[in-house]
C-alpha cells in the first residue's frame, strides 16, 4: 500500500460548474485592477492644481532680508522694526533697508566706480503685478473671482481668497560667498489684467504665462529650447518690493491713546494704518507668490526714474532723507527719555523730503545728516525738509520704504 | 455498474441502520455549539460520499477525539446528504473515525489539525466494503482554504512557532502574517497601531486608553494565535486587525513543559557603527559592544483534575532582557542599557460538568519594569525614563449547549492595569557609568536631583538633567459578552447559522501627573550639548562665582501636579448570519450597532458615539469541493469607546510657557509669559461626531494547491475615517505658521477641540500573495509577499503616534496642507518566508522578513513651539535642498521621498530532540537560535529634524545574537 493511500481519499472532483470559469477570472481581474488603481492613485490629494507649497524657506536669504536678529535656520526670529519719521510736517512710518550685496559696492575690483542706481546694471527681476495702477502701487487686486460667500477668516486662511497676490521671479538669496548677492529689492513690473481668474489660484510665473483667464504681454520662449515657457514682457515701471523672511515680525507703532507718548506710539497721520495692523497682529508686509511658495515683501511703492541720456538707460531717482545726529530715547528701566547719538537712518525721527503718494517720493533715499536744533524741545522738532538746517551729504543711499497708506 | 448496484444495496441497508442507530447516537452526541469561526474554537465540516459512486452516505458514524477536547469523544451521524459537522472544537490535533454501526467494516481514521476560528473542510470519499483492514494514519491533514468565511489572516500555532526562532511573544509572531507590519503593537492592513483589538480566549483585553495590547502572556501557555486582518464578521469590531489568543487549558494527560533560554552578551555580535548612512562598523574604535542579552525561564504544568471533566493549566515565565543601542550622535557615548524584567503568570481551568456545559476560568498577571526606556543618543543616563507596568485580568466563560440547534455563550472579565512612568532616578537609580568622571559633562549629570527641571536643547535635540513627567496611571475594564447561536435548515432557503450577541464594556482611567521641578526648559541658540543650556533660574549648579549662561535661554513651561479620572462604557449588539444558499454559494450578512460614551473628571461628556456596522460577505466555492474559494466582502467597523480622548480632554493644571527676554532686568534677562495651555479652559468638546470607522472591501481567492497547502491572493481596500484628534482653535497664526499673532478669545492660551475629524483619514490598498503549506509533518512552509500603499492625512491620533499634539495636522492650520502623502507606516514591499524541516529529532527553522523602508518627514524649527514642529514638504518627504546650492531651496521639483532603508532580517533555529534517549513521553530539546543571521546593520532610525546631524543614523537593526535553549517536556 502506498504511503498516500489515505490522502487519496480526499475528493479531487473536477470542476463541473459553468459558473466557475467566470468566477475564476474575477479575482484575477480584481487583483489586477487593484494594482493598477493603486499605481495610478496619488497620495497627495491636498497638492493638486496650483496648490500652495507653504511659506518660502529663507535659509539662504541675505542677512538684511531676515530682519534684525534673524536667522535663516529659524524663521521668525528676525524683526523689521518700524521707524518713525516726518515728511512735510506729518508723521510717516518707514522701514529702512540698507543697500546690500552688489548694490552696496561703489567700485569694482579694479576700482572703477559703480553706479548703485543704474537699473541696467542692477537688472531687477520681473514681478507680475495684477491690475496695477500707473504710479502708486495698488493693493492686491480684488478683480479676481472669490469663492461664493467668501469672508476672510484670519484664523483659517493664510491669505485672503478675495484678493490675488503678485507673482515674483527671484528671491533675496545670498551669494555663495555671503555678502555679494545680486538681488535688489526692486521688480520690473509686468502688468497682468484679471479676467475671471479665481483668487489666489495663480501662484507661479510658470502657471501665469499659460493661463487664459488673465491677460498680459508675453515674450515668446527662445526657439530650440525644450519646454521653455514665454515670459512676461517687462513694462516701464519699477517697484520697491523687498522680499523678506515671511515669518519675520514687521512691527508697527501702537495706536494713539494707549501709550505714553513715547516713540512707539503712532502719530495722527499713521494712526489708521497702525490700528489696522494691530487688529490683525501683523505689520504692513504684503503677501505674494514665488513658484507656488508664499512670500512676504515690504512695499515701498513706485520707483521714479531719472530722465537721462542716452535714452534707454534707466536710473533711479532718489529723495533726500535727513538723519539727526542725536535724539531722545525712552529708557524703560529709568522710565525717562534720554538723549543719545543716532548711528544712522531709522533710529531717530528722520525727515523725508516727501511722503508716499506725493510727487517726488522715492523709496530710495540719499542720506544726509543734521544736528537738531534742540533735541529736548518737542516744539522744535524738525518735521519738514525745510526745517533741517545745514544738512551734510553722506553720499550714501538706502532703501527707505514708507508703509503704504491704509 | 456492479459497484453502483452494490452501493445501492448497501445504501438501503445503511438507511435502515441509520434509522436504528440515530437515536442511540443522539444520546451519545456531544451537544453541538454555535459556529465559532473567528472565535477561540474551530470546527470540522464535510460530506461523506461513496468512493465509487460519489453518492452521499447518510448514517455513517463519525467519531471525533482530540487531546484538547474536554468532555470526551464526540460522536455524530452523517445527515441524509452525507454531511456532518463538529463545532466548538478547541484548536489542535484531532482524529476523525468513520464507521458504520452494525456493519462489520473496519473504521477509517483521519488525523487532522483544526485551527482556531477556521473550518476544516473534510470531505471523505469512503468505500466501506473495500475497507478490509484499518488504515494506518500517517499524516496530519491541514486545510487552510476557509471555505465558509471571508476573513483574511491566518492562525499561528504553538507547534509551528516552536520550530522557528522568534522573540517568543504573541505580539512578535503576528509579524509573520500577511499585511502585518510595525512592532509590538502592529499595524494591520494600514490601520494605526492603536486600532487593533486583542483577545484572550475570546475576551477583549485591549487597553481601554491607548487601544494597544494590555497584557503579556507566557508564550508557552498559548496554543495558537489567530491574526485576523480583514473580512471580519459582525461579532468583531476592529478598525485594524484582531489578535486572538487561545491559551492552554490542560488535557487528560499530565504535561510539564519547562524551558530555559540564554542569550549572554558574549553570544551577541554587537559592534559600534559610524553615524552616516554609508558608515559601517568602526574597526579601529576601542568601544565596547552595546550590551544585548536575554534570559528567559518558563514552567508550564497542565493536566486533569477529573478526567474528561476538569482540566487545568498553570504557567509562569520570567523574562530578563537587556538591550541597548549603538553609540551615535550627538552624545556619542554608550547609552544606558534598557532593562526589562517581567513575570508572566497564568492559570486556566476548564470544566465540563455535563455534555451541555463547559466552563473556563483563567487568571493572568504580568508585572514588569523597564529601566532606561528612552533608548536614544539624545539622553544621558540622568535624563532617562523608567516604566513600571503590569496588571491582572480574569476571564470566565460559560458555554451552554441547549440543543443541537441552539447554544449560548457568556463571557465576562475584569482587568486592572497600571502604567507608572517617570524619570529613571525617581523610580530607581540612574546609570551614569558611561560618562561620570570623564569630564565630558558637568557634575550636574552625575546625580539625579528630584526637583531639577528637564532641559531640552533644541540646537541638537539633546535632553538634560531630568527624565520626563511622572505619571501614575491605572486602568480598569469590566466586560460582559453574552451571545446565542442558532442553526437550522430553511428548506429551499438553504442552511442558516446565525449568531446574536451583546458586548458590554465599562472602563475607567485614573492619572496622577507631576512635573519634576514643575518646569521644563526648551533651550535654543546657545550651542550644542550642555553648552546650550539655559542657566537663568539658578537651578543648575554653575561654577562658584560664575554667572549662569543665558545664551541658550529660549522658553520654559511650568505646570503644577494634577489628578483626573475618566469613565466610559459601551454597548454593542450584533447579528451575523451564514446562509449556505447552495453547494457553491454562501452569503454572510451581518449587522452591528454600537454605542459608547465617555466622561471626564468634571462629568462632561467627551464622546457620545453611535455606530452602525453592516457586513456582507460572499463566499463562492468555485469547484464545489471546498478547495477553490473566492470571497468578496464589504464591512464597516466603528470605534465608539476610547478613553484616550477623555484622558486628554480633561482638567489638567495650567501649563504656562514663557519666552526669555534678554533685554530686561538690567541685562540679566527675564521671562515674559507667552501663552498658556491646559486648565479648565484648555479644551473644548464636540462629543457627538461620527465615530472613527473603517470601510473595507476585501477580495480573496484561495486554492488548495496540493496536500495541506493553500495558495491565495487577497486584495484589500481599507479606509479608516474620522480618526480622533485634537484641533487647536484659539491661536491665530501669521500666514507662514511660524508665529501666533493673536488669539481668538483674546487670551494667550492654547485651546484644543477634541473630536473625530472628517479630514483625519487614511487609505490602505494592498495585495497579498500567500502560500502556506505543511505537506508533510516534517515540513512547514509559508511565503507571503505583500504589495501595499498607505496614504492620507491621518498620521496622528492625538499625540499617540508622534508624541506631541503640536505634530498634528490640526494644530497649525498653515501646515494642514502638508499632512498628505505616504504615512509613516507605509511599506511598499514585504516578503516573509517561514520554513522549517524536521528530520529524526533535528529541526531546522528559519524566518525571513524583508520590508521596504518606511517614510520619514523632515521637520523644521518653529519659534513659537520652541521645537521642531514645522513642515516644508508633505509627510513622507523632505524638501531636497542642497545646502551648497541656494537655488535648490524653494523648488517643488526637488522634494524627495524620505525613507529609511529596506530591512532584511533572517532568524534561524536548530532544535535537537533527545527523545530517543528517554521514553517517548519525555522530550528534551536542545535549541540554538540565531537572530539576524547575517549580522546586517541597516539603519532603522535617522535624525529627521533640521539639525546639523539631519539624516544621520540614530538606530540600526539589532546585531547578530545567538541564543541557547533547553526545553524539557513531559
Amino acid at each position: 500500500m502506498g504511503p498516500t493511500s489515505e490522502t487519496l481519499m480526499t475528493s479531487h472532483k473536477r470542476t463541473k460548474l459553468t459558473l466557475s470559469s467566470v468566477l475564476t477570472g474575477l479575482p484575477v481581474l480584481a487583483s489586477g485592477l487593484a494594482i493598477l488603481s493603486s499605481l495610478a492613485c496619488t497620495p497627495y490629494e491636498r497638492r493638486t492644481g496650483e496648490y500652495s507649497a507653504g511659506a518660502v524657506d529663507p535659509l539662504k536669504f541675505a542677512a538684511p532680508y531676515l530682519g534684525r536678529g534673524g536667522t535663516g535656520k529659524m524663521p521668525g526670529m528676525g524683526v523689521f522694526a518700524f521707524a518713525k519719521a516726518y515728511a512735510n510736517g506729518k508723521d510717516v512710518l518707514y522701514y529702512p533697508l540698507a543697500f546690500n550685496g552688489r548694490q552696496a559696492r561703489t567700485a569694482d575690483a579694479m576700482g572703477k566706480p559703480l553706479d548703485q542706481l543704474d537699473l541696467n546694471y542692477l537688472k531687477p527681476p520681473l514681478g507680475y503685478v495684477f491690475d496695477p495702477t500707473p504710479t502708486e502701487t495698488a493693493p492686491d487686486s480684488a478683480k479676481c473671482q472669490k469663492p461664493e460667500g467668501y469672508v476672510f477668516d484670519q484664523q483659517r486662511d493664510a491669505v485672503r481668497y478675495d484678493r490675488q497676490g503678485n507673482i515674483f521671479t527671484a528671491l533675496p538669496i545670498d551669494s555663495t560667498t555671503p555678502g555679494s548677492t545680486t538681488y535688489v529689492p526692486i521688480i520690473n513690473e509686468v502688468a497682468v489684467t484679471s479676467n475671471g481668474n479665481p483668487c489666489q489660484d495663480i501662484k507661479s510665473e510658470a502657471t501665469l504665462v499659460k493661463r487664459s483667464d488673465v491677460s498680459l504681454d508675453l515674450i515668446p520662449p527662445p526657439e530650440g529650447v525644450v519646454d521653455a515657457l514665454p515670459t512676461g514682457k517687462p513694462g516701464i515701471l519699477f517697484r520697491a518690493f523687498a522680499i523678506i523672511d515671511p515669518a519675520a515680525e514687521v512691527t508697527t507703532p501702537k495706536p494713539m491713546g494707549g501709550g505714553n507718548g513715547a516713540p512707539e506710539e503712532c502719530g495722527p497721520e499713521t494712526d489708521a494704518i497702525c490700528k489696522q495692523f494691530h487688529m490683525l497682529g501683523i505689520g504692513p508686509q504684503r503677501w505674494g507668490w514665488f513658484k507656488q511658495y508664499l512670500l512676504a515683501y515690504l512695499d515701498g511703492g513706485n520707483i521714479p526714474l531719472q530722465v537721462i541720456n542716452p535714452p534707454g538707460k534707466q536710473r533711479v531717482a532718489t529723495q533726500n532723507l535727513y538723519v539727526p545726529t542725536s535724539a531722545l530715547f525712552w529708557n524703560p528701566e529709568t522710565k525717562q527719555f534720554e538723549e543719545k547719538g543716532v548711528p544712522g537712518p531709522g533710529v531717530g525721527p528722520d525727515v523725508f523730503e516727501y511722503r508716499r503718494g506725493e510727487a517726488g517720493y522715492s523709496p530710495i533715499c540719499r542720506i544726509w545728516t543734521f544736528d537738531p536744533v534742540d533735541v529736548n524741545d518737542p516744539t522744535k522738532l524738525e518735521k519738514k525738509a525745510s526745517d533741517v538746517q545745514s544738512p551734510k551729504d553722506t553720499g550714501k543711499y538706502t532703501y527707505c520704504l514708507q508703509a503704504p497708506p491704509s | 455498474m456492479k459497484k453502483q448496484k452494490q452501493w445501492k444495496q448497501l445504501r438501503r441497508g445503511l438507511s435502515k441502520v441509520a434509522l436504528v442507530s440515530l437515536p442511540a447516537l443522539g444520546v451519545m452526541l456531544t451537544p453541538p455549539a454555535a459556529y465559532a469561526v473567528g472565535e477561540q474554537d474551530g470546527r470540522i465540516s464535510g460530506v461523506v460520499t461513496d468512493k465509487q459512486s460519489s453518492l452521499p452516505m447518510p448514517g455513517v458514524r463519525v467519531r471525533l477525539t482530540g487531546k484538547n477536547l474536554i468532555g470526551g469523544a464526540r460522536n455524530i451521524a452523517t445527515a441524509d446528504d452525507g454531511s456532518y459537522e463538529f463545532i466548538a472544537l478547541p484548536p489542535g490535533p484531532y482524529e476523525v473515525e468513520l464507521s458504520i454501526e452494525g456493519l462489520q467494516v473496519k473504521p477509517m481514521r483521519r488525523r487532522i489539525v483544526v485551527r482556531q476560528g477556521e473550518t476544516f473542510p473534510l470531505n471523505i470519499a469512503w468505500s466501506p466494503e473495500e475497507a478490509k483492514q484499518e488504515l494506518k494514519v500517517i499524516y496530519e491533514e491541514r486545510k487552510m482554504t476557509k471555505p465558509d468565511s471571508t476573513q483574511t489572516g491566518t492562525v499561528l500555532s504553538a507547534d509551528q512557532q516552536a520550530r522557528v526562532a522568534t522573540q517568543r511573544s504573541y505580539q512578535n509572531i503576528a509579524q509573520q502574517v500577511a499585511g502585518v507590519t510595525g512592532g509590538g503593537n502592529p499595524n494591520i492592513k494600514g490601520a494605526m497601531n492603536a486600532h487593533n483589538r486583542y483577545m484572550v480566549d475570546g475576551l477583549d483585553i485591549t487597553d481601554p486608553v491607548t487601544n494597544t495590547f494590555s497584557a503579556n502572556i507566557n508564550f508557552d501557555s498559548i496554543e495558537s494565535v489567530e491574526v485576523l486582518t480583514g473580512g471580519t464578521e459582525a461579532e468583531y469590531n476592529s478598525l485594524g486587525g484582531l489578535i486572538n489568543l487561545v491559551t492552554s487549558a490542560g488535557s487528560n494527560e499530565w504535561h510539564i513543559d519547562s524551558s530555559l533560554y540564554i542569550n549572554h552578551q558574549s553570544l551577541s555580535a554587537g559592534s559600534q557603527f559610524g553615524p552616516q548612512f554609508y558608515d559601517g562598523a568602526r574597526p579601529f574604535a576601542i568601544l565596547k559592544k552595546s550590551p544585548n542579552e536575554q534570559y528567559q525561564a518558563n514552567i508550564n504544568i497542565g493536566g486533569p483534575i477529573i478526567k474528561d471533566k476538569w482540566w487545568f493549566h498553570f504557567s509562569y515565565q520570567y523574562q530578563h532582557t537587556d538591550s541597548s543601542i549603538n553609540i551615535g550622535p550627538p552624545l556619542n557615548l554608550q547609552h544606558p542599557t534598557r532593562q526589562f524584567r517581567g513575570h508572566y503568570i497564568r492559570f486556566k481551568t476548564a470544566i465540563a460538568p455535563s455534555p451541555k456545559h463547559r466552563l473556563t476560568l483563567s487568571v493572568s498577571a504580568d508585572p514588569a519594569t523597564i529601566g532606561n526606556n528612552n533608548q536614544d543618543n539624545f539622553h544621558l543616563g540622568v535624563a532617562e525614563d523608567y516604566q513600571a507596568q503590569g496588571g491582572a485580568f480574569s476571564i470566565l466563560t460559560w458555554d451552554f449547549f441547549a440543543s443541537e440547534k441552539v447554544n449560548t455563550k457568556i463571557q465576562t472579565g475584569f482587568q486592572l492595569n497600571t502604567i507608572d512612568t517617570g524619570p529613571q532616578g525617581y523610580f530607581g537609580t540612574i546609570d551614569n557609568s558611561a560618562y561620570k568622571g570623564t569630564g565630558r559633562f558637568s557634575p550636574a549629570n552625575d546625580e539625579w536631583v528630584a526637583e531639577r527641571p528637564q532641559h531640552v536643547n533644541n540646537t541638537d535635540g539633546t535632553t538634560w538633567y531630568q527624565g520626563g513627567s511622572i505619571f501614575l496611571d491605572k486602568r480598569y475594564t469590566f466586560q460582559f459578552d453574552p451571545s446565542i447561536s442558532v442553526r437550522g435548515n430553511a428548506g429551499r432557503f438553504g442552511k442558516h447559522e446565525a449568531k446574536f450577541g451583546f458586548q458590554g464594556r465599562y472602563i475607567r482611567h485614573t492619572g496622577d501627573f507631576r512635573l519634576p521641578g514643575n518646569t521644563t526648559y526648551a533651550d535654543n541658540g546657545g550651542g550644542p550639548l550642555e553648552s546650550g543650556i539655559c542657566e537663568a533660574d539658578g537651578n543648575i549648579p554653575t561654577p562658584a562665582g560664575m554667572p549662569g549662561r543665558l545664551d541658550g535661554c529660549y522658553q520654559k513651561t511650568t505646570q503644577d501636579p494634577y489628578t483626573n479620572v475618566q469613565d466610559g462604557f459601551s454597548m454593542g449588539f450584533f447579528a451575523q448570519d451564514r446562509w449556505k444558499v447552495n453547494s457553491w454559494l454562501r452569503i454572510n450578512p451581518g449587522l452591528r450597532f454600537d454605542y459608547g460614551r465617555t466622561t471626564n473628571s468634571r462629568g462632561e461628556v467627551v464622546s457620545n458615539l453611535w455606530g452602525f456596522g453592516p457586513r456582507l460577505g460572499l463566499v463562492f466555492d468555485i469547484t464545489q469541493d471546498q478547495k477553490t474559494i473566492f470571497t468578496a466582502y464589504y464591512g464597516r467597523s466603528n470605534e465608539v469607546l476610547s478613553l484616550l480622548a477623555a484622558a486628554y480632554a480633561d482638567v489638567t493644571s495650567v501649563a504656562t510657557t514663557y519666552q526669555f527676554n534678554p533685554d530686561v532686568n538690567m541685562g540679566k534677562g527675564g521671562w515674559d509669559m507667552l501663552y498658556q495651555s491646559g486648565g479648565p479652559g484648555g479644551y473644548a468638546l464636540r462629543p457627538d461626531g461620527t465615530p472613527p470607522h473603517t470601510d473595507e472591501i476585501t477580495l480573496s481567492l484561495r486554492r488548495e494547491a496540493f496536500q495541506n497547502s493553500v495558495v491565495g491572493v487577497d486584495y484589500t481596500y481599507k479606509r479608516v475615517g474620522n480618526i480622533w484628534d485634537s484641533q487647536e482653535i484659539n491661536q491665530i497664526w501669521d500666514p507662514t505658521g511660524q508665529r501666533v499673532v493673536r488669539y481668538a478669545d483674546g487670551k494667550p492660551q492654547q485651546v484644543f477641540l477634541y473630536t473625530t475629524f472628517d479630514q483625519n483619514w487614511r487609505v490602505y490598498q494592498g495585495v497579498d500573495f500567500i502560500f502556506e503549506s505543511r505537506p508533510r509533518q516534517e515540513w512547514d512552509f509559508a511565503v507571503i509577499y505583500t504589495l501595499s500603499w498607505l496614504y492620507g492625512p491621518g498620521a496622528e491620533q492625538f499625540a499617540q503616534i508622534s508624541g506631541s499634539q503640536t505634530l498634528s495636522q490640526f494644530y497649525n492650520p498653515r501646515l494642514f496642507q502638508f499632512y498628505d502623502g505616504f504615512l509613516p507606516e507605509d511599506r511598499r514591499h514585504q516578503l516573509k518566508i517561514r520554513a522549517s524541516y524536521a528530520w529524526k529529532g533535528l529541526t531546522f527553522g528559519t524566518f525571513l522578513s524583508y520590508q521596504s523602508g518606511t517614510p520619514r518627514t523632515k521637520r523644521f524649527f518653529n519659534s513659537l513651539d520652541g521645537s521642531y514642529t514645522y513642515l516644508r514638504s508633505p509627510t513622507g518627504t523632505e524638501p531636497g535642498n542642497d545646502p551648497n546650492s541656494a537655488s535648490s531651496y524653494n523648488d517643488l521639483t526637488r522634494i524627495a521621498e524620505f525613507r529609511v532603508p529596506s530591512l532584511l532580517v533572517i532568524d534561524a533555529r536548530v532544535t535537537y530532540d533527545l527523545a530517543s534517549l528517554f521514553t517517548e513521553k519525555v522530550h528534551v530539546q536542545l535549541i540554538a537560535d540565531v537572530f539576524n543571521v547575517f549580522n546586517l546593520d541597516t539603519p532603522t532610525g535617522v535624525v529627521n529634524r533640521d539639525l546639523a546631524t539631519f539624516g544621520q543614523v540614530t538606530t540600526r537593526q539589532a546585531p547578530l545574537r545567538a541564543q541557547l535553549g533547553l526545553r524539557v517536556m513531559y
